[in-house]
C-alpha cells in the first residue's frame, strides 16, 4: 500500500513524526559535529602543548645527546595514559630513543621534515620539532590514542538514539491528540459521502464541528449535498412525468405521431403502430406520406402549412394501412414549440373512426330498415309519449283504425280506446311504466278492445314495451286485430261444441249397440239354442217312439239331424265364447299357470280314460292374468293336443315355458299329425280347418279364441309343425318374463 | 183343474218345451199335478192369485216352481224376485230352467234367492233324465216348506 493509499490520520501521523524526527537526527548530528571537532582541536592542543614541553624539556638531552635525561624525559610521559608512543629523533632523523623502552623500533615512524600532526587508524601523531638554543636538534614524535574521542561519540550516540525514542513518544502522543482534531471532522464529512455515494441518499449531513477550513468544507459539502438532493428530485419528477407523459402517448389507442416541418415522422407510438401497421423503426425518419391517400395528394401539405401558422386543426380524413387497407381517422394536429415558443415540429394525433363510421351507417341503415319494418309490419305499431300522445303511428295501424298517421299524430291515444276502457288503460299504462318491466307479451294481456274511426268496436291483442329515451318514457304498443281470430276461435268453440255433442250422441249409440249387441248374443245363446235342442228333442223322440215304422234310411237321417244339432249347438256355445271376449274386461290376478294345467288336465281325465298319454309338465312360473280366460287358453291347447294325437298309440304332450327371442313363451307340444306350416297363417283363424270333420271334430273357433284371449293379454301365439310328427303352440303373456317360479312336474298316463 | 192339486208350476211360453217337459214328466207318472203358465204376468197371477187366478188361495202354493229365463211380458228373473221379495211366496223353491249360458243370470238369480239353477241339456236324453230327476227330487224327495212357512 502506497502512502497514497493511507488514511489521512496515519498521514497526519507520519507528517509529524518524520518532521520531528528529521529536526532531531539533524540537530543532534550537527551538535556531535561541531563537538567532535571542538574535542578534535582540543585533542590536538592538548598534545601539541604535551609536545612543546617535551620538546622544550628534551631539547638539551638532545642536543647533548644524553640518552638518559632524554629517556627520563620521555618516561614522564607515562602520567598521560593517552599517549601510547613517543620518540625523539635526531636532527639527521635518526631515532635517539623511543618511548615505552621496550618498543621495537618499527613502532615509530619516519620523521618527516616538517613538524605537524594527523589522525591516522584511530590515533592522533604528532611531530614536534626540538628546538635548542635556536636550533633545531631533532624531532619529537607523539603518538595519542583516540579512544576517549570514540568514547565521547559513542556516548553522544546513546543520548541522541533516546532524545529521538523519547521524542518520537512524545510527538506520537501529542500528534495522535492534534490530528484527532483535524481529522475527525474530515473523517467524519469521508464517512458521510461514503454513506451518501454507497446508499445514494443525498439526505445525509455531515456535522459541522469546527469553524476552520474543515468546518468550511463541511458546510460546503452539506451545500452540495442539498443541492444535489434537491436536483436529484427535480430530475425524479422530471423523469416521472416524463415516464407518465410518454406512458401516455405510448399506451393511447390513438396514434399519436411527431413529424418535423418537412413531414417526416419524429416519432410513431404503439397507437400508431397499431393503427397503420408500421413499426416506430420502420417510420422513423420516414415521410408521413406513406400513410397518406394516394387520391389526397394536397392534404398533407395543407394540413402542415396549418400548423406552421400556429393553428390547431381537426379533420376527418383517410389514411392508408400498410396493408393497404383504407382507414377513416379524425385528426388533431396542433404545432410543437420549443421553449422560445418557435415551432419546431408538428405532432398529429389519429383516431381509428371506421367501426364508429361503419356504426353509424349500421345505425342510419337499421333506423332505415327500422322504419321499413314498422311501415310494412302487419302489426299496428303505435308509440306514445308520457303524456300518452302518439308519436309512431304505421301503416298497419292506419289501416286497423282506420286513420292517416297524420291525423293519429300528436294525438292521445284514447281517441283508439273505446271510451268505457279509457280510464283503465290509462292506469294499466301508467302501472307497467312503475313496474321496470320492460316488455309484456301478447299472450300476458287480456285482450283488449280497439275503437276505428267510424266508430266500431274490435278485440286486440296486444304487447307493449317501453324505454327511456333521453329521459323521456316511451311506450310502444303492438296491436294486432283479432277479429277474424275471434270469430275463427268462435267457430272452432263452436265446432268443438258441436263435436262434444256428436261424441256423446255417438257413444250413446255406441253404447246403444253394444247393448243391443249384448242382448242379441244373449237372444243367441237362448233362442238359437231353444230350437238346436227342440230339433234334437223332436228327432229323438221319433226315432224311440216310431223307431218300428221308421225304415232304416229314415233312422239314419234321423241321426244325422241329432249330430247337426248337436254340432251347431258346439258351435253356437263356442261363437258365443268368442264374441264374449271381446267386451270382458280382464280380471287380472297372480296365477300359477301351473296350477291351471291341473285342472285342465283333471277336465280332460273322462275323455281320456281309454287312451295312452304321456304328460311332460314343466314347472311353469305365475303371472298376473285372468285365470278362467287362460285356463280356456290351456284347456284348447291341451285338448286339441289330446284330440289329435288320437292317431298315435301313445301320445306324448308337453307343457313347459322356453325363452324365445328374448321373451319367455309358454308351450304345449304334441306328437300329433301336425299340420303343413304352409296354412300356419291361417291357424287361429275363426272357422279355420285343417282336417276333415271325419277325422277330427271341431269347430274352428277354437284357436281364434285362444288368439284373442293371448292377445287381451299383451301377448301373441304361433306356431311350429311338421305334417305327421306333431305340433308345438307357443305363447307369451305380458309380465311372463320374470321365469318359471312354481308349477308341478308329473307324467300322467 | 182342481188348484189343490197343483203341485208343479211350470212357466215356459216355448210350446216345444211345454210339449217336451211334459212328455218326460209323463213318462215318469210326475204330470198329475202339473199347472204350465206361458209368460211371467201369468205366472205371477197365479202365484198371487190375481186376474184369471183370483179365485186361488195364496195358502195353497205349488210345491216347486220350474222357470225359465226368458219370458214374454215379465221376464224370469223380474218373477223370480217377485216372487221372493213376498214373504208368502218366498218359502216356495224356485228351480230356473234355462237355454241361457249366460253367468249373468246364474248370479242374478243366485242373488234373488233361486233354490236351483239348471240349463237345459241340448241332448234330449239327458234332458228327459233331467226333466225325471228334477220332478223326483222336488215333488218326491225333498219335504216342502210346512204351511206355517206362510205368513199370508
Amino acid at each position: 500500500m502506497g502512502i497514497q493509499d493511507q488514511s489521512i490520520k496515519r498521514k497526519t501521523m507520519a507528517v509529524i513524526m518524520l518532521t520531528s524526527v528529521a529536526v532531531l537526527v539533524l540537530t543532534v548530528v550537527a551538535f556531535t559535529a561541531y563537538d567532535l571537532v571542538t574535542y578534535r582541536q582540543d585533542l590536538v592542543q592538548g598534545l601539541s602543548a604535551t609536545a612543546a614541553i617535551m620538546a622544550d624539556h628534551s631539547g638539551p638531552a638532545l642536543a647533548s645527546r644524553d640518552e638518559k635525561d632524554a629517556r627520563a624525559t620521555l618516561a614522564s610521559l607515562q602520567a598521560d595514559r593517552r599517549i601510547l608512543a613517543a620518540a625523539l629523533y635526531d636532527s639527521q632523523g635518526k631515532l635517539f630513543i623511543g618511548y615505552p623502552a621496550q618498543a621495537p623500533v618499527s613502532t615509530f615512524p619516519k620523521p618527516p621534515d616538517k613538524s605537524g600532526h594527523r589522525f591516522e587508524g584511530g590515533r592522533l601523531v604528532l611531530f614536534e620539532p626540538v628546538v635548542e638554543g635556536g636550533k633545531r636538534v631533532g624531532m619529537l614524535f607523539l603518538e595519542s590514542d583516540l579512544h576517549t574521542l570514540y568514547a565521547r561519540l559513542r556516548f553522544y550516540g546513546r543520548v541522541a538514539l533516546l532524545v529521538l525514542f523519547g521524542s518520537a513518544l512524545v510527538a506520537l502522543a501529542i500528534s495522535n491528540t492534534l490530528q484527532q482534531r483535524v481529522t475527525r471532522p474530515i473523517l467524519a464529512l469521508a464517512e458521510v459521502a461514503k454513506a451518501v455515494s454507497e446508499r445514494g441518499d443525498y439526505s445525509i449531513r455531515a456535522q459541522k464541528v469546527s469553524s476552520d477550513e474543515t468546518g468550511l468544507l463541511t458546510e460546503a459539502f452539506n451545500g452540495m449535498l442539498a443541492r444535489i438532493e434537491e436536483q436529484t428530485e427535480a430530475l425524479r419528477k422530471d423523469e416521472g412525468m416524463r415516464s407518465f407523459l410518454a406512458a401516455i402517448v405510448e399506451s393511447s389507442e390513438d396514434a399519436i405521431v411527431g413529424k418535423d416541418l418537412e413531414g417526416n415522422v419524429v416519432s410513431w407510438n404503439v397507437g400508431a403502430e397499431q393503427m397503420f401497421g408500421y413499426t416506430a423503426l420502420e417510420m422513423v425518419g420516414q415521410s408521413i406520406m406513406r400513410v397518406q391517400s394516394l387520391d389526397r395528394p394536397q392534404e398533407e401539405a395543407q394540413i402542415r402549412e396549418e400548423a406552421k401558422r400556429g393553428r390547431t386543426r381537426h379533420y376527418e380524413t383517410v389514411r392508408i394501412r400498410k396493408d393497404g387497407q383504407r382507414i377513416e381517422v379524425s385528426l388533431t394536429v396542433f404545432p410543437i414549440r420549443n421553449a422560445r415558443g418557435d415551432i419546431i415540429g408538428i405532432s398529429s394525433t389519429a383516431r381509428d373512426i371506421t367501426e364508429g363510421k361503419r356504426a353509424e351507417r349500421l345505425i342510419q341503415e337499421g333506423r332505415a330498415s327500422f322504419s321499413g319494418i314498422i311501415g310494412s309490419a302487419m302489426d299496428a305499431i303505435i308509440s306514445v309519449d308520457e303524456g300518452q300522445r302518439i308519436t309512431v303511428f304505421n301503416g298497419a295501424a292506419e289501416k286497423m283504425f282506420g286513420c292517416s298517421a297524420g291525423e293519429a299524430l300528436g294525438q292521445p291515444l284514447d281517441r283508439f280506446i273505446p271510451e268505457r276502457l279509457r280510464r283503465a288503460h290509462r292506469q294499466h299504462v301508467a302501472e307497467f311504466g312503475r313496474t321496470g318491466v320492460t316488455t309484456r307479451a301478447m299472450g300476458d294481456l287480456r285482450s283488449i278492445s280497439g275503437l276505428r274511426a267510424d266508430g266500431e268496436e274490435f278485440p286486440i291483442e296486444a304487447s307493449i314495451s317501453h324505454i327511456e329515451i333521453d329521459g323521456e318514457q316511451v311506450y310502444t304498443v303492438i296491436l294486432r286485430d283479432i277479429t277474424e281470430r275471434k270469430r275463427a276461435e268462435d267457430q272452432i268453440r263452436q265446432l268443438n261444441a258441436e263435436l262434444e255433442q256428436r261424441v256423446v250422441e255417438r257413444t250413446a249409440e255406441l253404447t246403444a249397440a253394444n247393448k243391443e249387441l249384448e242382448s242379441f248374443t244373449y237372444s243367441v245363446a237362448h233362442d238359437l239354442r231353444a230350437p238346436l235342442r227342440h230339433i234334437d228333442a223332436f228327432s229323438n223322440l221319433l226315432h224311440e217312439d216310431f223307431k218300428a215304422a221308421l225304415p232304416q234310411e229314415a233312422q239314419h237321417y234321423l241321426a244325422n239331424i241329432r249330430k247337426s244339432a248337436g254340432k251347431m249347438s258346439l258351435l253356437v256355445d263356442d261363437l258365443l265364447n268368442l264374441a264374449r271376449l271381446g267386451r270382458q274386461e280382464l280380471r287380472r290376478q297372480a296365477t300359477p299357470l301351473g296350477r291351471l294345467v291341473d285342472e285342465v288336465l283333471a277336465d280332460l281325465k273322462p275323455e281320456t280314460t281309454d287312451r295312452k298319454l304321456e304328460w311332460h309338465i314343466e314347472p311353469l312360473p305365475a303371472v298376473e292374468c285372468d285365470p278362467g280366460l287362460m285356463k280356456q287358453v290351456f284347456a284348447n291347447l291341451l285338448s286339441n293336443a289330446v284330440k289329435y294325437t288320437r292317431p298315435r298309440p301313445v301320445a306324448v304332450i308337453e307343457v313347459g315355458c322356453r325363452r324365445m327371442n328374448g321373451d319367455t313363451a309358454v308351450f304345449v307340444r304334441d306328437n300329433g299329425v301336425g299340420f303343413n306350416m304352409k296354412y300356419a297363417d291361417k291357424l287361429f283363424g275363426v272357422f279355420q280347418r285343417f282336417h276333415r270333420a271325419e277325422e277330427f271334430e271341431g269347430t274352428g273357433v277354437g284357436l281364434a279364441t285362444v288368439d284373442r284371449i293371448v292377445r287381451k293379454h299383451g301377448g301373441h301365439i304361433w306356431a311350429e309343425a311338421v305334417v305327421d310328427k306333431g305340433a308345438t303352440f307357443y305363447f307369451t303373456v305380458a309380465g311372463l318374463e320374470r321365469g318359471p317360479e312354481e308349477g308341478a312336474q308329473h307324467i300322467a298316463a | 183343474m182342481n188348484n189343490k192339486e197343483v203341485e208343479l208350476l211350470l212357466v215356459e211360453d216355448d210350446p216345444n218345451d211345454v210339449e217336451l217337459a211334459l212328455l218326460a214328466l209323463r213318462k215318469h207318472k210326475l204330470a198329475n199335478k202339473i199347472h204350465v203358465v206361458r209368460d211371467g204376468e201369468e205366472a205371477l197371477d197365479f202365484l198371487f192369485c190375481r186376474g184369471s187366478y183370483a179365485q186361488r188361495s195364496i195358502n195353497d202354493p205349488p210345491k216347486v216352481i220350474l222357470l225359465d229365463l226368458k219370458l214374454p211380458k215379465v221376464s224370469g228373473l223380474e218373477v223370480l224376485k217377485a216372487i221372493k221379495e213376498d214373504p208368502r211366496t218366498r218359502p216356495v223353491p224356485v228351480v230356473v230352467m234355462t237355454s241361457s249360458r249366460e253367468q249373468r243370470d246364474m248370479v242374478e238369480g243366485y242373488r234373488l234367492g233361486v233354490n236351483s239353477y239348471i240349463q237345459k241339456p241340448i241332448d234330449f236324453d239327458q234332458f228327459q233324465a233331467t226333466i225325471r230327476d228334477l220332478g223326483y227330487y222336488w215333488l218326491v224327495v225333498n219335504q216342502c216348506p210346512p204351511p206355517e212357512s206362510f205368513p199370508g
